[in-house]
């Protein structure tokens, strides 16, 4: 588990980035920690009030401190079957421009930097998901990252589709 | 010294100066021989003169003193009072308005509007000098409205003694505590003070000023039922410095001084209980002598036997009715600063429930749960004066009503009045701003629609000035606010035709098929309108629908009523502020839900054997109609626990003409709880509102019942 009381503030020198990490489905994502407000653990989260008449991957509301949280299973999202949470999944709380959000993540990794000029576009043909929820990719310990567009993720249109599947 | 500091003030001010020039003169085209109306307009204007020659506003201050010109001789009886003249001081007032507007930014003005103003108004000074032949006499409002005032005494300076008082303090007075200030005060609370003058003339200049000595005396003019002597007797007791009192005759009014009336207080009391005969003269003396700053008169004539409690507060009640004429302490406040408040104690409202329950807390410590609690309701005190911060009157929205409404008969060919009731009740400062629009579409379309020309109302032996009611009034969980007009009413044949033609009902119905209600609530539908020729004011079937969503964004609900021929009743349902719901929870399934109290009619628990199926619609028996049956666990998903209306209950909610019965497992409690949106991310919901959370931290939705009726009902014309 990452020390999620690490400062969450972006990165101090010029052109490195701060993302967490996490996996969900059979990818590894990236988010930018400059839109994270604060990372809970699943087991001590309140209960999530389910919201009638939504899609399934919206798990429904909960009592952030008296704000209302939406809560996305990212997981559901991408279009895959539902699969009990380990101990090391997480709700990653994010701070967007039109509202707070949360998703629920299987296994979150660790923070990581990467500088820019070692993000690179990803290759449109190999996604899972359409290309324009992906902002850009890196590989950390061998492993490609794909860092998530989360205006575009939680956008109007977007919050209307069913699953990220192509 | 900057005076610029004070230019947004003075704008402010004078907004409220015009809004009171307009609705006094309103009042005064009813009622014209009023004085007092004519005064206070003339005040308005007057200050407005000196304010924009303070600011460097030559054209404003020159056009207002013309104005102003018109209404002191109107007022002094030189000029008469006519329809024209009342037309003449709306225009005055407009165009002073775009005169600050300009200056304020607003881009420069037509400078010849305000000359050929001047002009009006010198033309028609010319022509309505009073002589000794006739004066015209406008239109005076109906009897009946006249009839409302006589019970308010609300000139009770007439009938009393004025007394010119000069307050001289001692120079010294300051040195010994003794404040002027206070003085004045303490003299306010016991008699009536009309104006209050403040005499500079013992001023030294600057290099030989002394702040020990206080070099100030007042001239204090006072209204009072007591006699000069008894008047000295309850003044001597106060004042360290000399005092003389001299009376006035009832001829002696002041000129023009621009001098501050001071609110009336608590010697109206003494006024009116002279007047009721419930204490004599000498009585009140005595009780004025024995008050002290700390105890109140009415306290204090009750213990010395003078009058009952009952007495005291039937006169308490009166002078209520009268203090709210004049508005005495008020002070202007930033809007952002209350919402900052409100959210504030919103939140600590959340965080005291999500302490936890008393048992719990005695546990930890005895006595701590029953501390938390009114801990608890102390919060929620405090909550309640901070959202009363911003309930503001809902007269605010509708002083703007007479003017549409004369603008809008002249401009349609037809003679209307509007009655205004409940003007005082308050509702949130969001509800107000957002309920202008709407209400203004129903005015407009009473005049346009609903009131007959003159020779038409006439041949059907109405009369012919057309009257429109605009009312607001309590309702339970929030306000009702009515719109009446005595004009034709609704031709269900006509509305049934129109929404056939647009595709909103089938065409096979006949008028005899449906309903009144049923017909009425078509006019809400989009698309929808009666107008023969789509009039420029209105018409364009943009309307009702719109007022209808509106409405229903702030958590309300429209209905509307009509007796073709003879009116046509529009009713909104608004709770009293879009922060706070009451509503009744109930549980269905796992879940608890709220519906908001406005739309509920009635709850109940039903016999098994009232439903019944009709035409594939399942409805159930209440009183002795049926109304649709919609189970809440259907729309809302989710298990019901009771699935037999016999082991259920069912809430009867009406929204928008529409009726019906929703079923649920369980009915909790009814509650005042805050509603929390669900914020921008998630997409609407159909059926919720939105959500609030519980004292134990659990969060319940709340129903938006006109999208349950719409998911949850067929027929009646609306799309699945």
């Amino acid at each position: 588990m990452p020390d999620s009381g690490d400062s969450l503030s972006a990165g101090e020198t010029e052109g490195v980035r701060k993302f967490l990490t996490f996996r969900s489905g059979y990818e590894k994502y990236g988010i930018d920690i400059v839109n994270i407000q604060e990372i809970l653990e699943v087991s001590s989260i309140p209960a999530v009030a389910r919201i009638p008449n939504l899609p399934a991957y919206v798990k429904g509301v909960m009592n952030l401190r008296g704000t209302l949280l939406p809560v996305i299973e990212l997981r559901a999202k991408l279009g895959f079957p539902p699969f009990p949470y380990g101990e090391r999944a997480a709700l990653v709380v994010l701070r967007l421009e039109r509202g707070v959000v949360g998703i629920i993540v299987e296994v979150l990794g660790d923070m990581v930097s990467l500088p820019e000029s070692e993000l690179s576009k990803p290759d449109a043909a190999g996604l899972n998901v359409r290309p324009e929820l992906i902002e850009c990719m890196g590989h950390v310990a061998g492993n490609v990252v794909l860092i998530l567009n989360v205006d575009q993720l939680f956008s109007p249109e977007e919050m209307a589709q069913p699953t990220l599947g192509r | 010294m900057d005076i610029g500091q004070f230019l947004e003030t003075f704008y402010e001010e004078c907004d409220d100066h015009l809004s009171l020039l307009e609705s006094s003169v309103l009042a005064l085209e009813q009622s014209p021989s009023d004085k007092k109306l004519l005064n206070a307009i003339f005040r308005a204007v007057h200050s407005i003169k000196g304010g924009a020659a303070s600011f460097h506003f030559p054209e404003t201050a020159s056009f207002s003193h013309s104005l102003e010109e018109l209404l002191d001789r109107m007022r002094k009886g030189t000029v008469a009072i006519r329809s024209e003249g009342i037309s003449l001081i709306l225009e005055a007032g407009d165009c002073i308005k775009r005169q600050l507007a300009a200056n304020r930014g607003a881009g420069a003005i037509d400078p010849s509007v305000a000359a050929g103003i001047i002009e009006k108004i010198r033309s028609y000074t010319a022509a309505s000098l009073v002589t000794l032949s006739t004066v015209d006499t406008i239109s005076s409002r109906p009897v009946e409205a006249q009839a409302e005032r006589q019970d308010i005494p609300v000139d009770g300076l007439s009938r009393a003694n004025r007394f010119k008082v000069a307050y001289r303090p001692n120079p010294l007075c300051l040195n010994r505590g003794e404040d002027p200030l206070d003085v004045l005060q303490a003299l306010s609370e016991k008699v009536t003070v009309e104006s209050l003058d403040v005499k500079c003339d013992d001023l030294p200049p600057l290099q030989q000023f002394s702040t020990d000595i206080t070099y100030l005396w007042w001239e204090v003019t006072i209204c009072s039922d007591l006699s000069q002597d008894a008047l000295r007797r309850v003044l001597a007791g106060m004042v360290g410095g000399s005092l003389e009192i001299n009376r006035l005759t009832p001829e002696a009014r002041d000129a023009g001084t621009a001098t501050t009336p001071v609110a009336h207080t608590a010697s109206l009391l003494g006024t009116i209980l002279i007047e009721e005969g419930m204490v004599t003269e000498e009585r009140l003396v005595q009780a004025l002598c024995k008050q002290t700053p700390d105890t109140r008169l009415g306290e204090v004539l009750v213990e010395g036997g003078a009058i009952t409690i009952e007495q005291l507060d039937r006169t308490l009640e009166k002078q209520k009715v009268i203090a709210r004429d004049y508005d005495s302490s008020s002070v202007r406040v930033r809007a952002g600063k209350i919402d900052t408040l409100v959210d504030l104690t919103g939140e600590l409202v959340i965080m005291y429930a999500s302490l936890g329950n008393v048992s719990d807390m005695n546990a930890l410590k005895p006595g701590l749960g029953y501390a938390l609690t009114r801990l608890g309701r102390s919060t929620r005190d405090i909550l309640d004066s901070a959202i009363a911060l911003r309930m503001l009157p809902v007269g605010n929205v509708f002083n703007q009503f007479p003017r549409l409404v004369r603008d809008m008969a002249a401009e349609c060919g037809k003679k209307a009045t509007i009655l205004i009731t409940g003007e005082n009740m308050e509702l949130g400062k969001i509800i107000i701003e957002k309920i202008g629009a709407p209400l203004t579409h129903l005015i407009r379309n009473a005049v346009d629609h609903g009131i007959e020309t003159p020779e038409i109302r006439v041949q059907h032996g109405k009369p012919p000035v057309g009257i429109i009611k605009l009312r607001a009034s309590e309702a339970a969980g929030g306000i009702l606010i009515s719109i009446e007009d005595d004009g034709r009413g609704f031709d269900r044949a006509a509305i049934l035709r129109k929404a056939q033609a647009v595709g909103l009902i089938d065409k096979e119905m006949t008028p005899a098929d449906l309903t009144d209600q049923q017909i009425y609530s078509l006019i809400f539908q989009p698309g929808f309108s009666t107008a023969a020729t789509v009039s420029s004011i209105s018409g364009r079937g943009v309307g009702l629908d719109v007022v209808k969503t509106e409405i229903e964004a702030l958590g309300g609900s429209v209905g509307v009523e009509s007796t073709p021929g003879l009116f046509t009743r529009f009713f909104l349902r608004l709770p009293s502020n879009v922060v706070i719901v009451k509503g009744q929870l109930v549980r269905v399934g796992d879940e608890i839900y709220v519906i908001p109290l406005a739309p509920i009619i009635d709850l109940r628990r039903p016999e098994a054997s009232d439903v019944r199926t009709l035409n594939g619609e399942e409805e159930i028996l209440w009183g002795d109609e049926y109304v649709p049956l919609v189970r809440l666990y259907k729309l809302l998903g989710g298990k019901a626990r009771e699935t037999g209306p016999g082991n259920a209950f069912i809430v009867i909610v009406e929204s928008a003409g529409r009726r019906c019965a929703l079923l649920v497992d369980y009915l909790l409690e009814l509650r005042q709880m805050i509603m929390k949106g669900l914020g921008d991310i998630l997409p609407k919901v159909p059926g919720i509102a939105g959500a609030t959370i519980l004292s134990d931290g659990k969060i319940a939705f709340v129903l938006d019942i006109s999208s349950i009726m719409d998911m949850g009902l067929r027929g009646g014309g609306k799309d699945a």
